[in-house]
């Protein structure tokens, strides 16, 4: 395969993927709406119910919840942690964490977009992409950070915890190493033009 | 740099310009323009070949070696 057709699927695949992210977008400001106005129908509430099982056993979360003081029953959790039960905080704790995500990713693929062009345009070495893949760096970073925070809030008690997705530390230091390289590589491309 | 480079100096002295040195050095007007301004930060043995040619003088003549930095 030439260079220039890999470096052009590279870019439709990057142009996809930002398309996907405000799309993505979208369909999460729908999905907010909706829930907000339509009450789900218990088959979603169950799927729902059943990922945050599914989440706690490796998201390490924290189940609390407010025990009746007149009959001291606690409920079950069926009860508690159901989707129509969510409060507005947590809701817009969440969409508001999942846009922050999606900019990050698409920041990435930004960055990566201009990465791309420049080794098309055979300008690799210059100081921007070394800049750019900081940039990446730094936004895997913060999407680390942000996705490790887990909080669902329900009118009788709350999930809380922490998730580890080591995924993005892993492509954080894949982003720095490559800027070093890139460091590098600007430092002889410059220093070989200035040979005379 | 601790490496200065005199060509300037030795222009002076042939009473050569920079285009004409060009010309005959075979060197673009950009490469020498970097090379007398002391931006360069190598130089081929053909290049200062070709200078020491051209100019009639010596290496020594053309680079000198400075502590300050």
């Amino acid at each position: 395969m030439k260079k220039n057709s890999l470096l052009n699927i590279v870019l439709f695949l990057c142009n996809i993927g930002k398309i996907a992210c405000i799309f993505t977008f979208f369909i999460l400001c729908a999905a907010i709406i909706i829930s907000k106005t339509e009450p789900l129908s218990h088959s979603v509430m169950d799927v729902f119910y059943k990922s945050i099982e599914k989440e706690g056993s490796f998201r390490y979360l924290k189940n609390s919840k407010i025990i009746d003081s007149e009959t001291n029953i606690t409920p079950a959790d069926s009860e508690v942690y159901t989707m129509e039960k969510l409060t507005n905080t947590s809701l817009i704790f969440n969409f508001l964490q999942e846009s922050i995500l999606l900019f990050l990713v698409f920041l990435c693929i930004n960055e990566l977009r201009k990465v791309i062009r420049s080794v098309k345009t055979i300008t690799t070495f210059q100081q921007q992409n070394v800049l750019s893949f900081r940039s990446i760096g730094k936004y895997m970073i913060y999407y680390f950070l942000l996705n490790s925070i887990t909080y669902y809030g329900f009118e009788q008690g709350n999930k809380t915890g922490f998730y580890l997705e080591f995924t993005s530390l892993i492509i954080t230091l894949f982003a720095y190493i490559l800027a070093e390289i890139f460091k590098e590589g600007n430092r002889l491309a410059e220093e070989n033009s200035l040979t005379v | 740099m601790a490496i200065i480079v005199n060509l300037d100096v030795m222009m002076a002295r042939r009473k050569m310009s920079l285009s004409e040195l060009s010309e005959k050095v075979g060197i673009s007007l950009a490469n020498l323009s970097i090379l007398k301004n002391n931006k360069a930060k190598a130089m081929r043995f053909t290049t200062l070949n070709a200078i020491c040619k051209v100019l009639d003088c010596q290496p020594a003549d053309i680079l000198a070696f400075s502590e300050e930095t």
